[in-house]
């Protein structure tokens, strides 16, 4: 396996894979983080954050996957090279490698927004000490969506040589994932579509907020977490990356 | 001969099921935004205009932006695969208006998927109930306008795409194209910048309105941007050796 | 003699359209084997079956005297090189840095990618851009992935394709050193007699899916000794194609 995550990274170079990756994680992080820190902020930081981060999560890391996976899969269609690949391993092992070397990109990017997130607090002394459990669990419920989505997307970059079918479905798939966490009236549909589970696993709610006061009364409080969902979010994830696994190991190249 | 050359590129796109993805799309923010709008009636009172801004908020933002950066990857990526190129700068054709025509080809799917939008609107705006009479005019004018300035967009994401030879970069870059458009227009730059022309055009948020008084500007500023980005592209696609 | 590659009633359909009919190819042990047809005749298919990239709707695989199945088919992939159609290549990387990654993949000393390089003569161009090469020279590439493990059977589905006659003429040398020089086994196809005739100790002809001849070229050219080989061929072939 290490060999074959070797030639992930040999494939990889000058084609600036990381540079895309970390781009697209700061403008995600300008996104959140640009703006004027006021006492408001100072006051409620951490929780605030938490009530926040898990929409722009949900625009961002859906389309950092479908880049990362398209990037990474488009190198072997673009020269044919699956046809060559297959004959020398096997192709589950292949599979597996990309998918792999793609999820530590990943993983590597979120660890990079949950870091920078936690030392802007701390730079910025937030109010009360940084509470390390909520964030710790915050970061597991981001990065959890995220590879399901990203099996997903490497499933379909890796079957359709057309990657414009991968990039569609993504989209059309992040459309309804975000439409979702504005619809707290449908509770099944954000538990419908993977790209809905940013905010299944929403743990800090926004309670007290009315028309006429509007902000004024309003806090963050913690909000019961659904770990039944949890746990189909990851058996989605596994069943996914068995169908997935399996047609790539059927396909005629 | 300009026709010949737009069927030809018509030809191309023949099965490829990429026009599903825009039947597909639209349907998501009618059918969301109206439970929304449903849900929250006594907040939305301008009836036809709220439901229209439930519609198209992150329509015109984010997933139109995306869809067109996508679209215009894969049109110019298909000349770029198999040295396609090769062959259509051969072709007794003006190269001149290779790049007008893709843009025609990419402009009539912005206008379709606008339809589209504005029929499912109305559509939904029936089933909800609603019961002020149709805005028909202004509807054509936000689909029209919103068109507009989806060329704009589309100009731009394919000259990026005639130069970044790779599928999926041009399509963050749409992705951070569209961020952008969303700042300058709460920055009131919105009539300026491309980014922002398609949702300023689709008046898809109150405050960022268009005034009557701003249709010429307006057109005049969105009919720039798309001349200069084809001048650009046809200059580099005669001067550049492939 | 061992047979190397021995088919068993090889068949292939896409829908109902019969690609590959009830194939039996047979192909002994360091010779070389050349496998005729027209355009379209089925040949890829044949060769893409053979490596595992095709699947067949029927019939068997024995390859070094062993059936292929899911299992052992890695393990039989090891000891065979390719070249199927076009080439394949990493277009933003040089030619070294793509056989330095088939090499990791293979798992064979890094000395191999400047021995196979100098072989196809591409150590020039080593340090270019895959994408910045003409045709013949991503042929050469693809024949240098195929030498790479210096495999017992080597397989090359029209290897010229793109080569200019001195290219053809240095080619047709290597392939016919190749048994005697490392013990290989070739199974090269084309669509020329010509091509062949000069370079096969075995030959099969195949047309519309189906073998029609398989032997050596002379027991071929007794057939019908009035006619030249290239009319054998053509009525071999073109006969099936009236049908």
């Amino acid at each position: 396996m290490i060999r074959l995550l070797k030639c992930e990274y040999l494939k990889t170079r000058h084609c600036f894979i990381f540079p895309t990756a970390f781009a697209i994680t700061a403008i995600c992080l300008c996104w959140c983080l640009y703006g004027d820190v006021d006492d408001e902020i100072i006051k409620y930081g951490w929780r605030m954050f938490l009530y926040q981060f898990p929409l722009v999560n949900a625009i961002f890391l859906p389309l950092l996957s479908m880049v990362i996976a398209s990037r990474l899969c488009n190198l072997e269609h673009k020269g044919k090279m699956q046809k060559l690949l297959c004959c020398m391993e096997k192709r589950g092992k292949l599979f597996d490698a990309k998918l792999l070397y793609g999820l530590g990109i990943i993983t590597v990017c979120v660890v990079l927004m949950w870091a920078v997130t936690v030392i802007f607090g701390v730079v910025n002394r937030f109010l009360g000490p940084f509470p390390i459990k909520l964030y710790l669990l915050y970061f597991i419920f981001t990065l959890i969506p995220t590879v399901v989505i990203y099996i997903f997307q490497h499933t379909l970059s890796m079957l359709f040589k057309n990657q414009a079918i991968a990039f569609f479905t993504g989209i059309i798939g992040e459309f309804i994932g975000i439409f979702s966490m504005f619809l707290p009236s449908l509770p099944f549909l954000r538990r419908m579509v993977l790209w809905g589970y940013y905010g299944v696993l929403q743990f800090v709610g926004l309670f007290g907020w009315t028309k006429e006061s509007r902000y004024e009364n309003a806090y963050f409080d913690l909000m019961p977490i659904d770990w039944t969902f949890f746990c189909v979010l990851i058996c989605a994830g596994i069943l996914l990356y068995l169908i997935g696994r399996y047609l790539f190991c059927k396909k005629e190249v | 001969m300009f026709f010949k050359m737009l069927k030809a590129e018509r030809m191309k796109l023949k099965r490829s099921p990429i026009w599903i993805a825009f039947v597909l799309m639209p349907i998501v923010p009618a059918f969301l935004g109206t439970v929304n709008y449903l849900g929250n009636i006594e907040i939305l009172q301008s009836e036809w205009y709220s439901l229209w801004t439930q519609h198209t908020l992150f329509t015109c933002y984010f997933f139109l932006p995306i869809m067109i950066g996508i679209y215009c990857s894969y049109i110019m990526h298909e000349e770029e695969n198999n040295r396609n190129w090769n062959k259509v700068l051969t072709m007794p054709q003006g190269r001149n208006m290779i790049f007008i025509s893709k843009l025609i080809m990419a402009g009539s799917m912005i206008l379709l998927s606008e339809l589209w939008i504005g029929a499912l609107f109305v559509i939904s705006g029936k089933i909800v109930g609603l019961t002020s009479p149709v805005p028909w005019d202004k509807i054509l004018i936000w689909c029209g306008f919103g068109t507009l300035g989806g060329l704009v967009m589309a100009s731009i994401q394919l000259l990026i795409s005639l130069f970044i030879k790779n599928f999926a970069l041009p399509i963050a870059i749409a992705l951070g194209g569209g961020l952008s458009g969303l700042m300058f227009l709460a920055k009131g730059f919105g009539h300026i910048w491309p980014y922002s022309l398609m949702a300023y055009g689709m008046n898809s948020n109150a405050p960022q309105k268009i005034y009557e008084s701003g249709y010429l500007p307006f057109l005049v500023i969105c009919v720039i941007y798309i001349i200069l980005c084809s001048a650009f592209a046809s200059l580099i696609i005669k001067k550049r050796d492939i | 003699m061992k047979e190397i590659v021995k088919t068993n009633g090889l068949t292939k359909k896409y829908g109902e359209n019969l690609c590959v009919n009830n194939l039996n190819m047979t192909v002994t042990d360091t010779s070389i084997y050349g496998f005729l047809g027209p355009n379209g005749a089925g040949k890829s298919t044949t060769l893409k079956m053979l490596l595992g990239l095709v699947h067949p709707t029927k019939g068997e695989i024995d390859i070094f005297e062993k059936r292929v199945t899911d299992k052992n088919r890695i393990s039989i992939l090891k000891d065979i090189g390719s070249l199927i159609e076009s080439p394949s290549y990493y277009g933003h990387l040089t030619a070294k840095e793509n056989l330095k990654i088939c090499q990791t993949l293979l798992d064979v000393p890094s000395s191999n990618i400047d021995e196979v390089l100098k072989i196809v003569r591409l150590d020039k161009q080593q340090s270019k851009k895959v994408s910045a090469f003409s045709l013949g020279m991503k042929q050469r590439l693809g024949l240098a992935y195929a030498l790479l493990s210096f495999p017992k059977l080597l397989i090359l589905d029209e290897p010229t394709n793109g080569l200019d006659p001195a290219g053809i003429h240095e080619m047709r040398e290597l392939i016919r050193s190749l048994p005697q020089k490392y013990g290989m086994t070739v199974i090269v196809s084309s669509h020329l007699l010509s091509e062949i005739d000069q370079l096969a100790d075995n030959i099969g002809i195949i047309a519309n899916g189906k073998m029609m001849y398989q032997g050596t070229l002379s027991n071929l050219h007794d057939t019908d000794p009035s006619k030249t080989l290239e009319e054998i061929f053509l009525d071999l072939t073109g006969k099936e194609q009236s049908l």
